[in-house]
């Protein structure tokens, strides 16, 4: 039960410090919304590929916007020694890393995909997919989250991590935006999309379990 | 001395099982840089051992190594409970570290704080406020990390080793940045946790600290 109880106590703490003044989720979403309000200026005069290049806006969005709140997502505790208080503790740091990127997953990932289908209507997708295409930006953020939570344990310890994360990341990140991106775009177009949904949904499942024990020991190092 | 009046302290009445912290023929790097070789020591319950020093003699590096935040580059640290040498979780769980970190964020509050812990390390809640109010920071939850003092900081740290009784205490210069009180403080807290049986290794340039404890002097390697 004390494991619950830890793993709870320390979930709720970062959902609420994610939004805490002006806090880290704000940025990420309104960097979104951003990218899918200005893709159809960028499209200029193909404004007619928008609705078909909608679902490949958001899921780009989404992965950039994940890095951004990557950035500082075990770096914090590190500098103000909350990770030290954690880890003298019963409880493994791989629980806690766990915990941190299931937060950051609700906090930041859930919005965004809630935005989602605005971002896709301000590029005239149809409305009927845009609930499919959430699902599967929600699926997705969860995926982007654990693997990019390697990276952020990695370079949690460096002064400019931003740069070093987003190198350590991204290729990473680019199994779940394949098949994401074609899970959108077929959701969009009204064609089946459950095998690329599932294939993003192994991805996330693949992070989850790779994600605590790698964190655990990259956060390891940087207390020595 | 300076105490709350009414309150006799979170956990008085509580006695540690006999600990002994056992360092062998450390030796101790930072960033290439030898510090120290074959260095031993051994800390009994009840007992405590300040670390003094120059600055970059390697005080902080031996209390990290100690905490097992830090891996030496020879020799050994256990923690032994009666006969038995304790494996690196449960040392870690039988370990409070206070370093220079304040230990929380800048936009957390300290009620928040204390509560996550209290939670992460597995003990009651209700811990928390006897805890705030015996360093002298009761009333003070709601601060946020960004508004705390040093000097409040480094009580927030006594906090914590109220909030959760271990009978390991590993402190890098517990006084550091407090006044007179928290001086006075930081040596009744430190004499209340010996007497329940709890041992304690204290990094200090204060003058006078502890109560008849071990010296340990570690010097600037040229």
């Amino acid at each position: 039960m004390s494991v619950l109880t830890a793993f709870t106590g320390l979930f709720r703490r970062e959902l609420s410090l994610a939004w805490a003044g002006g806090g880290g989720a704000a940025l990420p979403a309104a960097f979104f919304l951003g990218m899918a309000a200005l893709g159809p200026f960028a499209l200029g005069e193909n404004l007619d590929v928008a609705p078909k290049a909608a679902a490949a806006i958001l899921w780009l969005a989404l992965a950039l916007a994940t890095l951004l709140a990557l950035d500082r997502m075990f770096q914090a505790d590190l500098e103000e020694g909350v990770l030290e208080q954690l880890a003298l503790s019963a409880n493994p740091l791989e629980a806690g890393a766990l915990a941190k990127i299931l937060a950051q997953w609700v906090a930041v990932g859930l919005p965004l995909a809630g935005l989602s289908p605005l971002g896709a209507l301000i590029m005239g997708a149809p409305p009927a997919g845009t609930p499919a295409l959430a699902l599967s930006l929600a699926v997705g953020s969860l995926a982007f989250f654990a693997l990019g939570a390697i990276g952020a344990a990695l370079a949690a310890g460096l002064k400019r991590a931003g740069l070093l994360i987003a190198i350590l990341v991204l290729p990473f990140l680019a199994a779940p935006l394949i098949f994401g991106a074609a899970a959108g775009a077929r959701a969009l177009s009204g064609q089946a999309f459950a095998e690329p949904l599932l294939l993003v949904a192994a991805t996330a499942l693949f992070g989850l379990a790779l994600a605590p024990p790698a964190c655990a020991a990259a956060l390891r190092l940087h207390l020595d | 001395m300076a105490r709350i009046p009414g309150y006799a302290g979170p956990m008085e009445h509580d006695v540690f099982p006999p600990h002994r912290l056992i360092a062998r023929g450390l030796g101790l790097r930072r960033g290439g840089l030898v510090l120290a070789e074959e260095l031993s020591l051994s800390v009994e319950a009840g007992g405590a051992l300040e670390l003094r020093g120059p600055n970059g003699a390697g005080k902080t590096t031996l209390l990290r190594t100690l905490a097992g935040f830090a891996r030496p580059a020879a020799g050994a640290v256990r923690l032994a409970c009666g006969e038995a040498t304790l494996e690196a979780e449960e040392r870690a769980r039988r370990t409070h570290w206070l370093g220079h970190a304040p230990g929380l964020r800048r936009e957390e509050s300290v009620g928040e704080h204390l509560t996550l812990l209290a939670d992460w390390w597995g003990v009651t809640r209700r811990r928390c406020e006897p805890a705030l109010a015996r360093v002298g920071l009761a009333g003070l939850a709601p601060r946020l990390g960004r508004m705390l003092s040093t000097g409040e900081r480094r009580r927030l740290g006594l906090a914590r080793l109220l909030l959760d009784p271990r009978p390991v205490w590993l402190l890098d210069e517990p006084a550091g940045g407090m006044d007179e009180q928290g001086r006075t403080l930081v040596m009744d807290l430190v004499e209340e946790h010996r007497r329940r049986g709890g041992l304690a290794v204290v990094a200090t340039h204060e003058p006078v600290l502890l109560m008849d404890a071990d010296q340990l002097t570690l010097e600037l390697v040229a």
